[in-house]
This record gives structure tokens, C-alpha cells and sequence, in this order.
């Protein structure tokens, strides 16, 4: 267990979302043309959360759905954000919530809603998710 | 300057089956000291006492990794590690007492239990 592997592990989930390419945190690119695509980031792990060196990671899962100037795209964010549809990432993470093996369980915590995020030097329409996992 | 502990390498080890209790956060000792009241019109109005028994007893909690404790049977030897360090520990028969399970939506599973010492409690040796 460690944050690579939980990053492989989202990304395992989260591929099984029909037409979403996924950035492991290990090859986020340095820039990105194929939307809608998500971004897999370490926000903060907390060590030692038990006697047993347990440890707790909070995950920044950023989806881009192409340039800020084409706001059309909000209407494709709300899928994603749905407890349960096709492309609802709340469904992807609790479908396995060991995350491919690599964690004990984790609980996606909320979405930001409708935002914006600068990656390589662009802006993009963007949604962000909080996750919580715990090995 | 005093030397201080960092508790995150504590534990809690069922010594006979050689077992830690895993999933743990954190545990309490709690040593007593009971006393009887001896006061008399010898004592000038001042309340006086003796010793007699010592009792010590205690709670640990955590997460749910597996199966609870069972709370039926013992007394067990436990170990309560105060950190990593071998002199660091106090040790005793003692009985499970009580185990509370709780579950929350926003989080993990966990268990915390209550124990109750019998006999003699070893105390660190450093």
C-alpha cells in the first residue's frame, strides 16, 4: 500500500467510466487534449493514524471537460456528479472501495461543483471531487 | 532537559497468544488507590485515612480490522505499550469487560472495549 498504488487504484475505477481518460498521479500529463479527462492529486496524508502505522490520504480528483470559454461543457458535468448514473464517479469509487487492493476503504467525501482549473498553461472547465482513504 | 515519548508506536498485546490488537488508536490505565476513613475524636476535626486496596482497570479503541474481542472469558495477560521500547509497558491479567461498536456514515467502523485488571499490575521499568 502506499499513494502510488491508491493513485493506480483510482485510476482503476474511475477508467471504468466510458470515454473518461484518466491521469494517474504518476503520469499526470503536461498538458491534455482528450476531455472530458480526470486528474488524480495527492492533497494530504496524515501518517500514523493507528498503533499499526496506519495511514490516511485526502485525494483531489479534477475533472476537465475542455476551455473555459465554452461553457456548453457545464451540461456535461452533472452526469459525473451524480450519485449514480453512467459516468457518475461516486458510482466508480464505490464499486470497489479497497481501490483495486490498494487501500482498506476510502469515502468520497463531496464535489466542489462547477469550477475552473489551470493545467499547462490553460484554463479548463472543471469539477472537482474530495476523497478520503484510509490503509 | 526530560526526555518525552511519542505514543504512536504504542500497542496492545494479548501476551499468551503472542497477538496485537490491531487497529488501535489509543488506551487509558487507570490505577486506584482506595482508602478507608480512620477519622476519630483523636483527629481534631481533621479527616484521616489508610491505604487498603489497590484496582486498576482501562479502555483501548480503534478501528475494526477483523473480528471483535470476545468479551466472555479471561483473564488474559495483556501488555499496554507506551511506546515501542521493550521497558516501556505495563502488564497484567486482565478481563474484558465491555466492548462498544460504533459506525458512522462519514467514517470508519470501530470498537473501543473496557477491561478490568485482576491481580498484579507490572509497571514500566523505564
Amino acid at each position: 500500500m502506499g499513494i502510488e498504488l491508491i493513485g493506480d487504484g483510482i485510476k482503476t475505477n474511475l477508467d471504468t467510466i466510458t470515454g473518461l481518460r484518466v491521469f494517474a498521479p504518476k503520469e499526470l500529463p503536461d498538458s491534455v487534449s482528450e476531455f472530458p479527462c480526470a486528474l488524480i492529486l495527492p492533497a494530504e496524508t496524515n501518517y500514523g493514524v493507528d498503533f499499526s502505522g496506519g495511514e490516511n490520504y485526502i485525494i483531489r480528483i479534477i475533472l476537465l471537460f475542455g476551455r473555459v470559454d465554452r461553457p456548453s461543457a457545464l451540461n456535461k458535468i452533472l452526469d459525473y456528479i451524480e450519485p449514480s448514473s453512467t459516468y457518475s464517479v461516486q458510482a466508480a469509487i464505490n464499486a470497489d472501495k479497497t481501490l483495486d487492493s490498494s487501500a482498506d476503504t476510502c469515502i468520497l467525501r463531496r464535489n466542489l461543483g462547477f469550477g475552473s482549473t489551470t493545467w499547462g498553461g490553460h484554463t479548463y472547465l472543471s469539477t472537482e471531487f474530495e476523497l478520503e482513504v484510509w490503509t | 532537559m526530560s526526555t518525552k515519548y511519542s505514543g504512536n508506536c504504542g500497542a496492545v498485546n494479548f501476551v499468551t497468544t503472542g497477538t496485537e490488537v490491531t487497529g488501535i488508536k489509543s488506551w487509558t490505565l487507570d490505577v486506584t488507590q482506595e482508602v478507608d476513613e480512620t477519622t476519630s475524636f483523636d483527629d481534631d476535626s481533621v479527616r484521616a485515612y489508610l491505604p487498603t486496596i489497590i484496582g486498576w482497570s482501562g479502555t483501548f479503541e480503534g478501528y475494526k480490522t477483523g473480528v471483535p474481542i470476545e468479551v466472555r472469558g479471561g483473564p488474559d495477560l495483556i501488555e499496554l505499550m507506551e511506546t515501542d521500547t521493550a521497558t516501556h509497558k505495563w502488564e497484567g491479567n486482565a478481563i474484558i469487560t465491555g466492548l462498544t461498536a460504533a459506525t458512522s456514515h462519514d467514517g470508519l467502523a470501530t470498537y473501543a472495549y473496557t477491561f478490568q485488571g485482576t491481580g498484579a499490575l507490572t509497571e514500566p521499568t523505564a
